[in-house]
């Protein structure tokens, strides 16, 4: 009998992870909306591309799929099979307790592939160019502190230039939240 | 430091040294084997080396079935149904892949095909889609760099599609992998240069890069050695035994060193570059080594001084103060590339190819930040610092 399951302690963690990866896809989605550099890394991807992001055993997940305009729309926690949506590169961590060394930033993304704890499936230059999206992102939606331990380099911005992209950021994730505004 | 917490997986049973190829019987027999289709190339059947494994087989009670020769260096998933086929159509139970990576590539995808059934291979594609073991694998590297007789990974081209498939999983591992020192003594000078600056290029790169663990740690030095001592005396003496024994020893060392723990940077620009100006693989290897472990140093890999002494000897190693080390390292790899010129003309920078142009170097940026070997380079590399490499390398 698996103990765990019930514990209070495991469903926070869980529900962190959700959150954590809800969280990701939406802001990734808003700044894809306005932000110049995300804008160009997305020129490079196919429309309709999507890309799914999990913790095993089906823990968390988030998916995004580019759209025409050239920017991202959350999909939610997978991917719509029953529409025919499938996922062009899957990232997928091993264990909850994995991912959460990751999402609670004491291992860093390279770290944890390092290790064997990420499993990359699909177009690997299409995942390539996700992954910078979501480096680029954190950049600005993380402090500071958390942000240089999740990045391999932390770059040369102003404080004033990560608050105003920041709450652009959020500026659209309240939009985009707005009942009645499907996205 | 070496990563904390690590997979190490290598099942290729190695049978090496000097007259390895008449084990092969015994082998298969091992493996209930005794009817191997032979895969090949049209350069290793000139070079006369399908003839050692057929005497090998002579005074054997196994019989080769048939040989296929004529893979082409740029394979396709077309001709691996078109090999399965004749596998089936002979009703063999067994593969022995005789060349370097394209041939090796494609007996991979056939041995999908014959084990798992089916037409397509492409089906098979992707990471740990295969879930059984698949039918007795031998693998004959007839070049010491690739690494490809211990790796669990083939890459091969859908010509309808115009993509490259990759195929992970370690049920594409060879169950024997045989270096015979004959079977690379013909190598022209500079194939075996190339090469062994690729299989340099493997050992170090597993030793610097993100996925660097204690055992590819072991297996990565002894191949650095392996290589420094021999590739100059190889390149005087092609036909001294020993030392092509040593090379492709080294080459299979380096190769189960980086397949455990990955490449980085100097791979990311060598895959960019061939693919866009059609360059040898070692060659690329040769050209971006100094510049990218350079870059690397710079911008704070640490592990790199360690290097020295494998690579230049105990003696170079305990006269170079601990923070000179790594510089060390980067000098004596410019060394050996001036030597490797002199004898064999290897290219050193992309204008000697006389095959690039500085204006290819956008697209060559483009695909190196988009190649996942980056993930696992100590440092992060942007597009400007691609191209300030690129430049450099000039
Ligand atoms: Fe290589």
């Amino acid at each position: 009998m698996k103990e765990e399951s019930n514990n209070l302690k495991t469903k926070l963690r869980d529900g962190y992870l959700n959150a954590m990866l809800g969280v990701i896809a939406r802001s990734l989605c808003a700044m894809s909306k306005f932000d110049a550099t995300l804008q160009k890394e997305l020129e490079g991807i196919p429309d309709n591309f999507i890309l799914q992001m999990k913790v095993l055993p089906d823990v968390a997940g988030m998916a995004v799929q580019k759209n025409a305009k050239g920017q991202l729309d959350y999909l939610g926690k997978e991917p719509n099979a029953s529409e025919g949506q499938k996922a062009n590169v899957v990232i997928a961590i091993k264990h909850p307790e994995l991912a959460f060394l990751v999402f609670s930033f004491q291992e860093n993304n390279a770290q944890a592939f390092a290790r064997n704890r990420t499993i990359i499936e699909g177009d690997l230059s299409m995942a390539m160019r996700m992954i910078r999206c979501i480096s680029h992102l954190e950049v600005y939606i993380l402090p500071k502190a958390a942000a240089e331990k999740a990045l391999k380099r932390y770059p040369a911005i102003s404080l004033l230039e990560k608050t105003r992209t920041a709450a652009k950021i959020y500026g659209h994730l309240t939009l985009d939240l707005l009942p009645g505004k499907t996205t | 430091m070496s990563t904390p917490c690590y997979e190490f997986f290598c099942p290729v049973k190695i049978v090496a040294g000097t007259r390895s190829l008449e084990h092969i019987p015994h082998e298969l027999a091992n493996f209930a084997a005794s009817r191997p289709l032979v895969i090949t190339d049209q350069g290793v059947r000139k070079a006369g080396l399908v003839k050692y494994i057929e005497d090998a087989f002579n005074s054997s009670n196994i019989n080769i079935v048939d040989i296929f020769d004529d893979v082409p260096p740029d394979s396709s998933t077309l001709l691996v149904t078109q090999i399965a086929n004749l596998y089936r159509k002979l009703d063999c139970d067994s593969i022995i892949a005789i060349g370097g990576g394209s041939v090796i590539d494609t007996s991979k995808g056939v041995n999908i095909l014959v084990s798992e059934g089916g037409d397509d291979v492409t089906a098979y594609s992707g990471v740990d889609s295969l879930k059984k073991p698949l039918k007795p694998f031998f693998v004959i590297p007839t070049t010491a760099g690739t690494g490809s007789e211990v790796t669990s990974v083939a890459v091969i081209a859908d010509p309808i599609k115009n993509i490259k498939v990759v195929f992970t999983c370690s049920f594409l591992l060879p169950n024997v992998a045989i270096l015979d020192p004959r079977m690379t003594q013909t190598l022209p000078p500079q194939i075996t240069a190339a090469t062994a600056m690729d299989a340099l290029t493997h050992a170090i790169e597993a030793f610097t890069c993100m996925g660097k663990n204690p055992l590819s740690d072991s297996y990565a030095t002894a191949a650095i050695h392996k290589i420094s001592q021999n590739i100059i005396n190889v390149m005087e003496k092609p036909d001294d035994e020993m030392g092509r024994l040593e090379l492709a020893q080294a080459s299979t060392m380096a190769g189960i060193a980086f397949s455990n723990s990955m490449v980085g940077l100097i791979h990311a620009l060598g895959h960019s570059l061939g693919a866009t100006c059609h360059i040898p693989h070692g060659i690329c290897m040769n050209i971006f080594l100094p510049h990218a472990l350079d870059y690397n140093l710079r911008h704070g890999e640490n592990t790199l001084g360690e290097v020295l002494l494998p690579l230049a000897g105990a003696e170079a190693y305990a006269n170079t103060p601990a923070n000179q080390r790594p510089q060390a390292v980067i000098d004596y790899i410019h060394k050996l590339r001036d030597e490797l010129h002199t004898r064999c003309q290897l290219p050193r920078s992309l204008e000697e190819t006389g095959r690039v142009e500085q204006a290819q170097f956008a697209k060559i940026v483009e695909l190196t930040v988009d190649d996942a070997a980056l993930i696992l380079n100590p440092i992060e590399v942007d597009r400007e610092d691609a191209m300030t490499i690129l430049k450099r390398a000039w």
